[in-house]
């Protein structure tokens, strides 16, 4: 109970933290007054735009402003389109969550499944044709794999639709692009926890009773890899949930990467700190999520004791 | 004359859980073929504890891995044959293999903080064997882990079924491993060292409780040690190794009393409280083990032996009585043998 509760407020100091940080960059990166005002405008209609959006009041009073509204769910209006933020944001996050769904149990069936297939079979072909496999994911930059499923897949096959949206279909090239890093980083972290595993005493324990490999897998091994194996997954999902700005621009999917350059380009001030505080929430939340699940895998880290 | 042929036709005894004979084994790297045990010659009878002694490295825990077929994937038998209660398992396939492991045979590990499975309670653990093999109910599992945990003296069992290893002393979780070597009632218990990481006090008790245990079930128990005070606590029998040769084996008292090996001599003279015995005429043992990839013709020990001659350089002795019952040595000139000149 004290474990959850101290990574409970943790998780919340961080998230002012973030916020703070933020605030100030943002408000240090540029005037977004003279961005929105129309070329010739005066100084006058300047001042009275700068006035409407609070920006002429002391940086300080902005900040307590802001984050008070933070606490009442209120993110402000964006600069450009004139609506609250919170509706852009939720009209785009559905797709960059179907998404980020679609390449997590693509990355966690594949990523689990190679990484366990090359630590048990170590040493034999099995692994000799796996290892290449997780080298090709993990350093094929994702325009070029998006570029090559779309040329060969849809061009040349017109198995799948090359962009847009458009039900189930259209969801698989851009998931499989998605998670051929993730698969590769997963499928990594399983195989070297389970080595790492395979070589306890335990094992030799379990040998002795004649348990066979597996039930030595299933009830011995899996428990004691997993949490470098959650640590992880709870980083890709952390990444996927942000949203993917190459990816979306390949497919041209309307998610949350896309979104983001878009505000940034414009300096949408309330839109660009909004989706950096989404982001954020996720990465923390996800953070936090993996904290109580160790303790539930791990007896031990309850104690305060360190999972490592 | 070879140990066999003086002692009864191992097969045909039904006494004997463990017979190891003429046993090889060789490591197989890509470069080298080294052989780190030659010819090992021993039984075990029912309810017999053997003692098997020698320094780091002499080829102990390999007998014991052979024996229960747990070799590294490297090591390879090469000759002789191993026997468990009646069986020849030299060539049984992995999966009969397994049916005896934890059932016929069990084994009791040197480092009880690492051998038991940190995330499993340790009721499970030893459940397990008999999940393994034996069928019976869950409810009757549960008890007869109550039992084993009563019977290696844990306290309040029930609490300490859902325990997990964390929570436990390292003298406790060695019962915890006596407890999960006697779930099934094997014939046989392999000890490596299983004294060797605890506190002194802590270690007569295991060793009282490894005592009990054959009182109680006439388990036979192969305990590895390199302790010379350990095995003539708890032995029956000793053997001792020497770079992977049986250099000398017989019953405890005879072997403390008549050391006919200068090794063993030289053992037995390195424990302070028995050099008393020996007038403190003989110093222990200079030099150091051979490396077993370089092993000199003839007896390993050479070496490092006063009455080292040349027939010591050309022939490897092999293990033979000494006259006395039940004691057998491989050296050309044992000590206290007057017939055979130096
Ligand atoms: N996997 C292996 N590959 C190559 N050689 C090995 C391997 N395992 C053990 N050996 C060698 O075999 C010999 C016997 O090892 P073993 O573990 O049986 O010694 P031991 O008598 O149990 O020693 P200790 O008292 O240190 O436990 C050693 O010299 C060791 O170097
Ligand atoms: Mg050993």
């Amino acid at each position: 109970m004290k474990y959850i509760g101290r990574r409970i407020l943790q998780a919340i100091i961080a998230m002012l933290g973030v916020s703070t940080i933020v605030f100030f960059i943002l408000h240090l990166s540029g005037d977004p007054v003279k961005l929105m005002a129309p070329q010739d405008a005066s100084a006058k209609d300047i001042a009275v735009l700068r006035h409407e959006l609070g920006l002429d009041q002391p940086l300080g009073t902005q900040y307590l402003h802001f984050i008070g509204n933070i606490f009442k769910g209120d993110l402000g209006y964006s600069y450009i389109q004139n609506v609250p933020v919170i509706n852009i944001i939720a009209s785009r996050f559905p797709y960059t969550l179907d998404l980020a769904l679609g390449a997590l149990i693509l990355s966690l069936f594949f990523g689990i499944s190679i990484g366990l297939l090359s630590a048990i079979f170590r040493g034999k072909w099995i692994e000799k044709v796996l290892m290449p496999i997780i080298l090709i994911g993990q350093s094929m930059p994702a325009f070029w794999t998006g570029i090559l499923l779309i040329m060969f897949l849809s061009v040349h096959l017109h198995l799948f639709p090359s962009s847009g949206v458009g039900g189930i279909k259209s969801l698989i090239l851009p998931s499989i692009t998605l998670a051929s890093l993730s698969t590769a980083t997963i499928a990594r972290m399983t195989r070297s926890s389970v080595i790492d595993q395979l070589d306890q005493d335990y094992v030799r324990t379990a040998y002795s009773k004649g348990v066979g490999k597996g039930r030595l897998l299933v009830r011995h091994i899996f428990r004691n890899s997993a949490i470098p194996i959650i640590t992880i997954v709870g980083l890709e999902i952390a990444n996927l949930l942000g949203g993917a700005v190459i990816t979306e621009t390949i497919f041209a999917w309307p998610g949350l990467g896309q979104l983001t350059i878009q505000s940034i380009s414009s300096r949408d001030f309330p839109l660009v700190q909004a989706i950096v505080l989404l982001g954020s929430a996720i990465f923390i939340g996800v953070n936090l999520i993996t904290d109580l699940l160790y303790a539930k895998v791990d007896p031990r880290i309850k104690l305060g004791r360190d999972a490592s | 004359m070879s140990l066999e042929s003086t002692m009864q036709p191992i097969n045909k005894d039904d006494d004997v859980v463990l017979a190891v004979k003429d046993l090889f084994l060789e490591f197989d790297n890509f470069d080298s073929h080294v052989t780190a045990l030659h010819g090992l010659n021993f039984t075990i009878r029912r309810g017999e504890i053997l003692g098997l002694v020698g320094e780091s490295g002499c080829g102990k825990s390999l007998t014991s891995l052979s024996s229960i077929k747990l070799l590294p994937k490297n090591a390879k038998i090469t000759g002789g044959e191993i026997q468990l209660a009646g069986t020849s398992i030299t060539h049984l396939p992995e999966k009969a293999m397994k049916r005896l492991r934890g059932n016929t045979i069990s084994m009791i590990f040197q480092e009880p903080m690492t051998a038991l499975n940190p995330l499993i309670p340790v009721g499970k653990q030893i459940e397990e064997s008999l999940i393994l093999h034996k069928k019976i109910s869950r409810a009757k599992r549960r008890q007869r882990v109550i039992e084993l945990l009563q019977s290696v003296g844990i306290p309040e069992p029930e609490a300490r079924y859902h325990q997990f290893p964390y929570e436990l002393s390292g003298g406790m979780r060695q019962r915890i491993m006596i407890a999960m070597a006697l779930a099934c009632d094997p014939k046989l218990i392999i000890a490596d060292e299983p004294t060797t990481a605890l506190d002194v006090t802590i270690q007569s008790q295991i060793l009282d409780l490894i005592k009990d245990i054959r009182e109680r079930y006439q388990t036979s128990i192969l305990i590895i040690t390199h302790d010379l005070g350990v095995v003539a606590d708890v032995a029956d029998k000793v053997a001792v190794m020497y770079a992977g040769h049986i250099v000398e084996i017989a019953t405890v008292h005879e072997l403390y009393d008549h050391p006919s090996h200068p090794y063993t001599k030289g053992l037995l003279n390195s424990i302070p409280d028995l050099t008393t015995d020996y007038e403190g005429e003989l110093d222990s043992i200079k030099g150091s083990v051979p490396d077993l990839s370089a092993l000199p013709a003839g007896c390993p020990f050479q070496d490092r032996c006063k009455n080292v001659s040349e027939k010591c350089r050309v022939q490897n002795p092999q293990l033979a009585p000494t006259g006395h019952a039940d004691h057998f040595v491989a050296c050309w000139h044992p000590i206290g043998d007057e017939t055979i000149g130096k």
